[in-house]
Protein backbone atom coordinates (compact mmCIF):
# COMPACT_ATOMS: atom_id res chain seq x y z
CA UNK A 1 0.00 0.00 0.00
CA UNK A 2 2.84 2.47 1.01
CA UNK A 3 4.78 1.21 -2.01
CA UNK A 4 1.56 1.83 -4.23
CA UNK A 5 1.09 5.78 -3.07
CA UNK A 6 4.74 6.27 -3.35
CA UNK A 7 4.33 5.31 -6.95
CA UNK A 8 1.40 7.44 -7.35
CA UNK A 9 3.28 10.41 -6.06
CA UNK A 10 6.09 9.57 -8.20
CA UNK A 11 3.70 9.43 -11.20
CA UNK A 12 2.28 12.56 -10.79
CA UNK A 13 4.91 14.96 -10.54
CA UNK A 14 6.71 13.22 -13.15
CA UNK A 15 4.76 14.37 -16.45
CA UNK A 16 5.59 18.16 -15.26
CA UNK A 17 8.84 18.33 -14.59
CA UNK A 18 11.72 19.44 -16.63
CA UNK A 19 13.83 16.08 -15.69
CA UNK A 20 13.64 13.17 -19.22
CA UNK A 21 14.89 10.62 -16.51
CA UNK A 22 12.24 8.42 -14.81
CA UNK A 23 11.31 10.23 -11.58
CA UNK A 24 12.99 8.78 -8.34
CA UNK A 25 10.98 7.06 -6.13
CA UNK A 26 10.04 9.52 -3.47
CA UNK A 27 10.84 8.18 0.31
CA UNK A 28 8.65 7.75 2.76
CA UNK A 29 9.40 10.93 4.69
CA UNK A 30 8.03 12.58 1.23
CA UNK A 31 4.62 10.42 1.61
CA UNK A 32 4.18 11.25 4.60
CA UNK A 33 4.53 15.43 3.81
CA UNK A 34 2.17 14.31 0.79
CA UNK A 35 -0.62 13.23 2.59
CA UNK A 36 -0.27 15.03 6.11
CA UNK A 37 -0.61 18.28 3.69
CA UNK A 38 -2.93 16.80 1.11
CA UNK A 39 -5.71 15.18 2.96
CA UNK A 40 -6.51 18.30 5.49
CA UNK A 41 -7.02 20.33 1.99
CA UNK A 42 -9.44 17.54 0.46
CA UNK A 43 -11.10 17.55 3.65
CA UNK A 44 -11.38 21.40 3.50
CA UNK A 45 -12.57 21.27 0.14
CA UNK A 46 -15.31 18.97 0.51
CA UNK A 47 -17.68 21.06 2.21
CA UNK A 48 -16.90 24.12 0.70
CA UNK A 49 -17.70 22.57 -2.72
CA UNK A 50 -21.02 21.08 -1.41
CA UNK A 51 -22.08 24.62 -0.19
CA UNK A 52 -20.68 25.66 -4.09
CA UNK A 53 -22.36 23.29 -6.18
CA UNK A 54 -25.71 23.49 -4.03
CA UNK A 55 -25.77 27.25 -4.52
CA UNK A 56 -24.64 27.14 -8.02
CA UNK A 57 -28.29 24.39 -8.44
CA UNK A 58 -30.17 27.03 -6.58
CA UNK A 59 -29.19 29.33 -9.00
CA UNK A 60 -30.71 27.16 -12.28
CA UNK A 61 -27.56 25.86 -13.08
CA UNK A 62 -26.96 22.52 -14.96
CA UNK A 63 -25.13 19.47 -13.11
CA UNK A 64 -22.50 20.33 -16.53
CA UNK A 65 -22.54 23.69 -16.33
CA UNK A 66 -21.59 23.47 -12.45
CA UNK A 67 -18.96 21.12 -13.16
CA UNK A 68 -17.57 23.17 -15.61
CA UNK A 69 -17.49 26.20 -13.79
CA UNK A 70 -15.43 24.04 -10.87
CA UNK A 71 -12.91 23.38 -13.37
CA UNK A 72 -12.57 26.20 -15.12
CA UNK A 73 -13.04 28.65 -12.77
CA UNK A 74 -11.76 26.87 -9.87
CA UNK A 75 -12.28 29.71 -7.34
CA UNK A 76 -15.14 29.38 -4.97
CA UNK A 77 -16.01 32.95 -4.42
CA UNK A 78 -15.97 33.52 -7.76
CA UNK A 79 -18.03 30.65 -9.16
CA UNK A 80 -20.84 32.16 -6.54
CA UNK A 81 -20.38 35.29 -7.44
CA UNK A 82 -20.98 34.60 -10.95
CA UNK A 83 -23.88 32.48 -10.27
CA UNK A 84 -25.66 34.77 -8.25
CA UNK A 85 -24.56 37.51 -10.64
CA UNK A 86 -26.09 35.89 -13.60
CA UNK A 87 -29.31 35.06 -11.74
CA UNK A 88 -29.41 38.82 -11.12
CA UNK A 89 -28.93 39.53 -15.13
CA UNK A 90 -25.40 41.31 -14.89
CA UNK A 91 -23.51 42.05 -17.95
CA UNK A 92 -20.19 39.82 -18.73
CA UNK A 93 -18.09 42.95 -18.00
CA UNK A 94 -19.05 42.66 -14.35
CA UNK A 95 -19.28 39.09 -13.76
CA UNK A 96 -15.43 39.27 -15.13
CA UNK A 97 -14.23 42.47 -13.12
CA UNK A 98 -15.80 40.32 -10.03
CA UNK A 99 -14.08 37.71 -10.48
CA UNK A 100 -10.69 39.27 -11.20
CA UNK A 101 -10.93 41.44 -8.05
CA UNK A 102 -12.21 38.36 -6.15
CA UNK A 103 -9.33 36.56 -7.38
CA UNK A 104 -6.55 39.12 -6.88
CA UNK A 105 -5.21 37.20 -4.24
CA UNK A 106 -4.05 34.53 -7.11
CA UNK A 107 -1.57 37.15 -8.64
CA UNK A 108 -0.14 37.93 -5.93
CA UNK A 109 0.30 33.66 -4.67
CA UNK A 110 1.36 33.21 -8.09
CA UNK A 111 4.12 35.67 -8.18
CA UNK A 112 5.32 34.01 -5.00
CA UNK A 113 5.14 30.72 -6.82
CA UNK A 114 7.58 31.62 -9.65
CA UNK A 115 10.83 30.51 -8.18
CA UNK A 116 8.46 27.10 -7.43
CA UNK A 117 7.34 26.61 -11.25
CA UNK A 118 10.77 27.68 -12.61
CA UNK A 119 11.65 23.99 -12.95
CA UNK A 120 8.59 23.25 -15.52
CA UNK A 121 8.37 23.74 -19.17
CA UNK A 122 5.85 25.70 -20.85
CA UNK A 123 2.95 23.82 -21.58
CA UNK A 124 3.34 22.05 -18.08
CA UNK A 125 4.03 25.49 -16.47
CA UNK A 126 0.83 27.29 -17.80
CA UNK A 127 -1.28 23.79 -16.58
CA UNK A 128 0.05 24.14 -13.38
CA UNK A 129 -0.88 27.53 -13.09
CA UNK A 130 -5.03 26.46 -12.91
CA UNK A 131 -3.34 24.48 -9.52
CA UNK A 132 -3.26 27.53 -7.65
CA UNK A 133 -5.82 28.31 -5.14
CA UNK A 134 -5.16 29.70 -1.63
CA UNK A 135 -5.62 26.10 0.13
CA UNK A 136 -3.16 24.40 -1.72
CA UNK A 137 -0.54 27.53 -1.18
CA UNK A 138 -1.31 28.32 2.58
CA UNK A 139 -1.26 24.42 3.07
CA UNK A 140 2.31 23.59 0.87
CA UNK A 141 4.21 26.74 1.44
CA UNK A 142 6.62 25.66 4.75
CA UNK A 143 7.06 22.50 3.38
CA UNK A 144 7.99 24.30 0.22
CA UNK A 145 10.47 26.76 2.10
CA UNK A 146 11.85 23.53 3.51
CA UNK A 147 12.70 21.50 0.49
CA UNK A 148 14.60 22.98 -2.23
CA UNK A 149 14.74 23.23 -6.31
CA UNK A 150 12.15 20.57 -7.92
CA UNK A 151 11.49 18.86 -4.89
CA UNK A 152 9.59 22.17 -3.66
CA UNK A 153 7.81 22.08 -6.97
CA UNK A 154 6.71 18.48 -6.71
CA UNK A 155 5.76 18.77 -3.56
CA UNK A 156 3.50 21.88 -4.62
CA UNK A 157 1.82 19.95 -7.54
CA UNK A 158 1.69 16.56 -5.81
CA UNK A 159 -1.20 18.56 -3.72
CA UNK A 160 -2.42 19.97 -6.02
CA UNK A 161 -3.32 17.76 -9.09
CA UNK A 162 -4.93 15.94 -6.02
CA UNK A 163 -7.16 18.41 -4.92
CA UNK A 164 -8.27 19.56 -8.30
CA UNK A 165 -9.94 17.07 -9.37
CA UNK A 166 -11.34 16.31 -5.45
CA UNK A 167 -12.79 20.00 -5.86
CA UNK A 168 -14.61 19.73 -8.82
CA UNK A 169 -16.43 16.24 -7.36
CA UNK A 170 -17.20 17.89 -4.54
CA UNK A 171 -19.18 20.66 -6.62
CA UNK A 172 -20.90 18.11 -8.40
CA UNK A 173 -21.46 16.27 -5.52
CA UNK A 174 -23.27 19.67 -4.03
CA UNK A 175 -25.01 19.75 -7.32
CA UNK A 176 -26.38 16.58 -6.48
CA UNK A 177 -27.33 17.05 -2.77
CA UNK A 178 -29.67 19.91 -4.17
CA UNK A 179 -31.35 18.18 -6.57
CA UNK A 180 -32.49 15.98 -3.85
CA UNK A 181 -33.85 19.18 -2.15
CA UNK A 182 -37.10 20.52 -2.90
CA UNK A 183 -36.93 23.87 -4.73
CA UNK A 184 -38.43 26.13 -2.14
CA UNK A 185 -35.53 25.62 0.07
CA UNK A 186 -33.69 27.21 -2.50
CA UNK A 187 -33.19 30.46 -0.70
CA UNK A 188 -31.97 28.87 2.01
CA UNK A 189 -29.37 26.70 0.72
CA UNK A 190 -28.21 30.15 -1.20
CA UNK A 191 -27.47 31.61 2.51
CA UNK A 192 -24.98 28.68 3.04
CA UNK A 193 -21.95 30.00 1.34
CA UNK A 194 -22.23 33.91 2.90
CA UNK A 195 -22.38 31.53 6.05
CA UNK A 196 -18.89 30.01 4.49
CA UNK A 197 -17.59 32.79 3.98
CA UNK A 198 -17.71 34.73 7.01
CA UNK A 199 -16.48 31.19 8.95
CA UNK A 200 -13.51 30.86 5.91
CA UNK A 201 -12.60 34.64 6.77
CA UNK A 202 -12.59 33.90 10.21
CA UNK A 203 -10.92 31.15 10.81
CA UNK A 204 -8.19 31.63 7.91
CA UNK A 205 -7.72 35.81 8.31
CA UNK A 206 -5.05 36.44 10.84
CA UNK A 207 -3.61 39.54 9.81
CA UNK A 208 -5.40 42.69 11.44
CA UNK A 209 -5.56 44.63 8.76
CA UNK A 210 -7.07 41.90 6.66
CA UNK A 211 -9.50 41.72 9.46
CA UNK A 212 -10.56 45.07 9.23
CA UNK A 213 -10.28 45.00 5.32
CA UNK A 214 -12.95 42.42 5.69
CA UNK A 215 -14.94 43.69 8.50
CA UNK A 216 -15.15 46.83 6.74
CA UNK A 217 -16.22 45.76 3.65
CA UNK A 218 -18.38 43.71 5.08
CA UNK A 219 -20.26 46.17 6.90
CA UNK A 220 -20.36 48.33 3.90
CA UNK A 221 -21.28 45.44 1.45
CA UNK A 222 -25.22 45.55 1.25
CA UNK A 223 -25.54 49.11 1.79
CA UNK A 224 -22.98 49.23 -1.48
CA UNK A 225 -24.67 47.22 -3.48
CA UNK A 226 -27.91 48.76 -2.68
CA UNK A 227 -26.85 51.94 -3.99
CA UNK A 228 -24.90 50.45 -7.22
CA UNK A 229 -25.94 46.84 -7.67
CA UNK A 230 -23.34 46.67 -10.85
CA UNK A 231 -20.16 48.19 -9.04
CA UNK A 232 -21.24 48.50 -5.22
CA UNK A 233 -19.24 45.19 -4.53
CA UNK A 234 -16.08 46.31 -6.48
CA UNK A 235 -15.87 49.80 -5.64
CA UNK A 236 -16.72 49.37 -1.93
CA UNK A 237 -13.73 46.59 -1.90
CA UNK A 238 -11.55 48.70 -3.90
CA UNK A 239 -12.45 51.80 -1.06
CA UNK A 240 -11.52 49.28 2.17
CA UNK A 241 -8.41 48.43 0.58
CA UNK A 242 -7.48 51.92 0.36
CA UNK A 243 -8.35 52.88 3.84
CA UNK A 244 -6.77 50.07 5.08
CA UNK A 245 -3.34 50.37 3.23
CA UNK A 246 -3.80 54.20 4.08
CA UNK A 247 -3.92 53.73 7.71
CA UNK A 248 -1.81 50.28 8.22
CA UNK A 249 0.92 51.93 5.69
CA UNK A 250 0.73 48.69 4.15
CA UNK A 251 3.86 47.39 5.84
CA UNK A 252 3.31 43.31 5.45
CA UNK A 253 3.19 41.28 1.90
CA UNK A 254 2.75 37.79 1.32
CA UNK A 255 5.56 38.04 -1.39
CA UNK A 256 8.12 38.99 1.34
CA UNK A 257 7.14 36.57 3.69
CA UNK A 258 7.32 33.76 1.37
CA UNK A 259 11.03 34.67 0.42
CA UNK A 260 11.51 35.21 4.11
CA UNK B 1 -27.10 23.41 -21.03
CA UNK B 2 -27.64 26.84 -21.84
CA UNK B 3 -24.72 28.31 -24.32
CA UNK B 4 -24.56 31.80 -23.04
CA UNK B 5 -24.30 30.52 -19.25
CA UNK B 6 -21.46 28.29 -20.59
CA UNK B 7 -19.83 31.31 -22.42
CA UNK B 8 -19.44 33.17 -19.35
CA UNK B 9 -17.90 30.62 -17.56
CA UNK B 10 -15.36 30.48 -20.31
CA UNK B 11 -14.51 33.82 -20.24
CA UNK B 12 -14.48 34.67 -16.69
CA UNK B 13 -12.67 30.87 -16.49
CA UNK B 14 -9.83 32.20 -19.11
CA UNK B 15 -9.54 35.76 -17.10
CA UNK B 16 -9.28 34.15 -13.80
CA UNK B 17 -6.80 31.55 -14.99
CA UNK B 18 -4.71 34.29 -16.77
CA UNK B 19 -4.48 35.92 -13.25
CA UNK B 20 -3.12 32.84 -12.44
CA UNK B 21 -0.56 31.79 -15.27
CA UNK B 22 0.77 35.40 -16.36
CA UNK B 23 2.64 35.71 -13.22
CA UNK B 24 4.32 32.28 -14.38
CA UNK B 25 5.87 34.16 -18.08
CA UNK B 26 5.98 37.73 -16.97
CA UNK B 27 8.74 38.93 -14.97
CA UNK B 28 7.42 41.54 -13.34
CA UNK B 29 7.61 40.38 -9.42
CA UNK B 30 9.58 43.70 -8.86
CA UNK B 31 5.90 45.56 -9.79
CA UNK B 32 3.56 43.38 -6.76
CA UNK B 33 5.70 44.30 -4.26
CA UNK B 34 5.19 46.48 -1.16
CA UNK B 35 2.33 48.46 -0.91
CA UNK B 36 0.77 47.18 -3.93
CA UNK B 37 0.90 43.36 -3.30
CA UNK B 38 -0.81 44.53 0.23
CA UNK B 39 -3.35 46.26 -1.41
CA UNK B 40 -4.43 43.59 -3.42
CA UNK B 41 -4.73 41.51 -0.81
CA UNK B 42 -6.28 44.05 0.97
CA UNK B 43 -8.83 44.26 -1.93
CA UNK B 44 -9.39 40.46 -2.43
CA UNK B 45 -10.24 39.39 1.36
CA UNK B 46 -12.86 42.84 1.17
CA UNK B 47 -14.10 41.61 -1.94
CA UNK B 48 -15.09 37.79 -0.31
CA UNK B 49 -16.16 39.51 2.57
CA UNK B 50 -18.53 42.14 0.42
CA UNK B 51 -19.72 39.28 -1.62
CA UNK B 52 -20.64 37.43 1.35
CA UNK B 53 -21.88 39.89 2.94
CA UNK B 54 -24.22 41.10 -0.05
CA UNK B 55 -25.78 38.12 -0.26
CA UNK B 56 -26.63 37.44 3.07
CA UNK B 57 -27.75 40.47 3.82
CA UNK B 58 -29.54 41.44 0.03
CA UNK B 59 -30.63 44.90 1.43
CA UNK B 60 -34.68 45.10 0.69
CA UNK B 61 -35.37 41.88 -0.95
CA UNK B 62 -35.21 39.41 1.85
CA UNK B 63 -37.87 39.95 4.48
CA UNK B 64 -37.24 41.37 8.23
CA UNK B 65 -38.30 37.94 9.72
CA UNK B 66 -35.26 36.04 7.96
CA UNK B 67 -32.64 38.85 9.67
CA UNK B 68 -32.56 37.50 12.58
CA UNK B 69 -31.79 34.25 12.03
CA UNK B 70 -29.12 35.70 9.15
CA UNK B 71 -27.56 37.66 11.46
CA UNK B 72 -27.16 34.74 14.40
CA UNK B 73 -25.90 32.41 12.18
CA UNK B 74 -23.27 34.89 10.93
CA UNK B 75 -22.03 35.75 13.90
CA UNK B 76 -22.23 32.15 15.57
CA UNK B 77 -19.82 31.31 12.46
CA UNK B 78 -17.44 33.81 13.15
CA UNK B 79 -17.39 33.21 16.62
CA UNK B 80 -17.07 29.68 15.80
CA UNK B 81 -14.31 30.10 13.21
CA UNK B 82 -12.22 32.26 14.69
CA UNK B 83 -12.08 29.84 18.26
CA UNK B 84 -11.63 26.40 16.05
CA UNK B 85 -9.66 27.74 12.64
CA UNK B 86 -11.78 25.49 11.28
CA UNK B 87 -14.02 27.21 8.39
CA UNK B 88 -16.22 23.65 7.78
CA UNK B 89 -17.28 23.22 11.35
CA UNK B 90 -17.69 27.08 11.53
CA UNK B 91 -20.44 26.44 8.53
CA UNK B 92 -21.80 23.92 9.90
CA UNK B 93 -22.36 25.37 13.27
CA UNK B 94 -23.92 29.03 11.79
CA UNK B 95 -26.34 26.64 8.94
CA UNK B 96 -27.36 24.90 12.13
CA UNK B 97 -28.10 27.70 13.84
CA UNK B 98 -29.90 29.08 10.83
CA UNK B 99 -32.19 26.15 10.87
CA UNK B 100 -32.61 26.06 14.59
CA UNK B 101 -33.95 29.75 14.86
CA UNK B 102 -36.47 28.92 11.78
CA UNK B 103 -34.56 30.30 8.77
CA UNK B 104 -36.39 28.04 6.85
CA UNK B 105 -39.55 28.92 4.66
Amino acid sequence: MATRARRLFAVQCAAMTTSTEPPPLPDRASVRTWLRVAIPIVLTFFPVGLATGLTAKANGFTGLETGLMAAIIYAAPVQIAVAELWTAGAPLFQMVVTGLVINLRFLIISFTLVPYFRHLRGIARALAAQTVSMSSFAGTLTPMQRASGPEATRIYLSVGVVVFPCWVMSCLAGFGLGTRIPGRYDEALRFVFPVFIAAMLAADVREGPSLAAAAVAFAAAPWAVALSPRWGLILEAAAAATLISFLTGGSRTWIRRASG
Amino acid sequence: MDLARVGVILVVGLACYLERALPQFLRAERLVRGRVATWLQYASVAAIAGLGSSLAFPVGSIPHPALGPRAAAILLAIAVGAASRHAAWATVAGVAAYLALGGLP
